[in-house]
């Protein structure tokens, strides 16, 4: 039935989901601990920044 | 509900953010990075500027949206009518220039010119976007040089020398990746005989012209960007490294789907130079130096390469959809309206 089909790039949708769901848990962390050691640290627009980033990067965008 | 959400997919969040971006790089290039009341006021005319752009480009595209992105514009989908997009143009306009006002004169003139580039990319006659290279040479200006600049009048009435060669780094970078948004709309630009510069010249074409650009913005932004550091040099030939891959890769033809999670990957790196530079200038102007300042740019860069490789294996984990809008069922309809050399192209 996929014969022919382009399957790369599907894994979202395998059967439980957790592998990807994990994968972008850990970099959407790092993120947050991140932005708020900037925000601490005075920088808050450089941390809010980062959190925006980190937001859109699970989104589709062309730019 | 639905209003403000329809409201917010017009003004598009991804492109808020990443003018967002553009316009924070040009306070904290004044040394003035950290203000929040300069950066709101800034953000202001940037957002109305945006959505004067967004309301003349689904005016204008709205037949070739209702192929390339159907479900996923307000107008093409139905939810809004053309008279309400272009009371929201008009609207969105005049509250850009009256709040670029507010700055001063230089930030008027910025204002002024970005609305009239962008109505004359978008609308006819001048229709810019039909244009190849040309439109991609424009559309940068948009998007980069015009929240930029915001930037730096939101603080000062001047611009220096290094503020343009940095603008000119940012803008260089930029023109490689709006080159790659036509892949998603290939479809509906050829149906409709919009002679994109993928549609002109095909996909190897692109992504090395896209390379190009990549590798001469980069250059150029680490040579204009005050007081460069052996961290930030690492950090961001990391970031064109893979963006070169990646678009190795997208010359390959893999597909549609392949396509959509390597341009999204690509589009991340993209941001993450652009946070790097915001972050560096600002680290800078605030006294964060040493191991403070190597390991935020470090954490930078490991982030936005783990968030890349993340997209570019998984793709994006959904599509953002006009709520209650009908979907693709309307297309067909619309070949109807095609040229014969775009239906030719397609096949």
């Amino acid at each position: 039935m996929l014969a022919g089909m382009d399957t790369s790039g599907m894994n979202r949708m395998t059967p439980d989901g957790r592998e990807p769901y994990r994968e972008r848990s850990i970099w959407t962390v790092i993120g947050i601990t991140l932005a708020v050691l900037l925000t601490i640290g005075g920088l808050a627009v450089v941390g809010t920044m980062v959190l925006l980033v980190v937001g859109m990067s699970h989104y589709g965008s062309n730019k | 509900m639905t209003r403000l959400r329809l409201i917010i997919l017009l003004a598009r969040p991804a492109v808020i953010i990443l003018l967002a971006m553009f316009t924070a790089t040009g306070l904290a290039e004044t040394g003035d990075g950290q203000s929040k009341v300069l950066l709101a006021r800034a953000l202001v005319v940037v957002c109305a500027f945006l959505l004067f752009s967004v309301a003349c480009n689904d005016l204008a595209d709205e037949a070739i949206d209702r192929v390339n992105l159907p479900g996923q514009r307000p107008l093409a989908a139905g939810a809004l009518g053309r008279t309400e997009f272009a009371v929201i143009g008009v609207v969105a306009g005049v509250v850009a220039l009256g709040a670029s006002a507010a700055l001063r004169w230089q930030a008027v003139v910025v204002t002024a010119a970005g609305l009239a580039i962008s109505a004359g990319y978008s609308l006819r006659p001048v229709r810019l976007a039909d244009r190849g290279a040309a439109a991609a040479m424009v559309l940068p200006a948009c998007y980069v040089g015009v929240p930029y600049l915001i930037g730096i009048f939101a603080a000062q009435g001047f611009v220096r020398s290094g503020d343009l060669f940095l603008l000119a780094g940012l803008y260089l970078g930029f023109i490689g990746r709006i080159l790659l948004k036509d892949f998603r709309d290939v479809r509906g630009d050829a149906l409709f005989g919009k002679r994109t510069f993928l549609v002109r010249h095909g996909r190897r074409w692109t992504c090395a012209f896209s390379a190009c650009s990549w590798t001469a913005g980069t250059v150029v932004i680490l040579a204009a960007v005050h007081r460069p550091t052996a961290a930030l040099l690492a950090a961001e030939a990391g970031c064109l490294g893979g963006a070169l891959w990646l678009l190795r890769k997208l010359a390959a033809a893999p597909g549609a789907r392949r396509d959509e999670c390597l341009i999204s990957a690509i589009a991340i790196i993209g941001r993450g130079m652009v946070l790097l530079v915001f972050a560096h200038l600002s680290m800078t102007e605030a006294g964060w130096l040493g191991w403070r300042y190597n390991l935020v740019i470090a954490a930078l860069g490991v982030l936005t390469a783990g968030m890349a490789a993340s997209m570019a294996r998984n793709g994006p984990i959904t599509r953002t959809t006009v709520p209650f809008g009908p979907s693709a069922a309307s297309a067909p309809r619309h070949l109807l309206n095609a040229t014969p050399a775009g239906r030719a192209a397609v096949r």
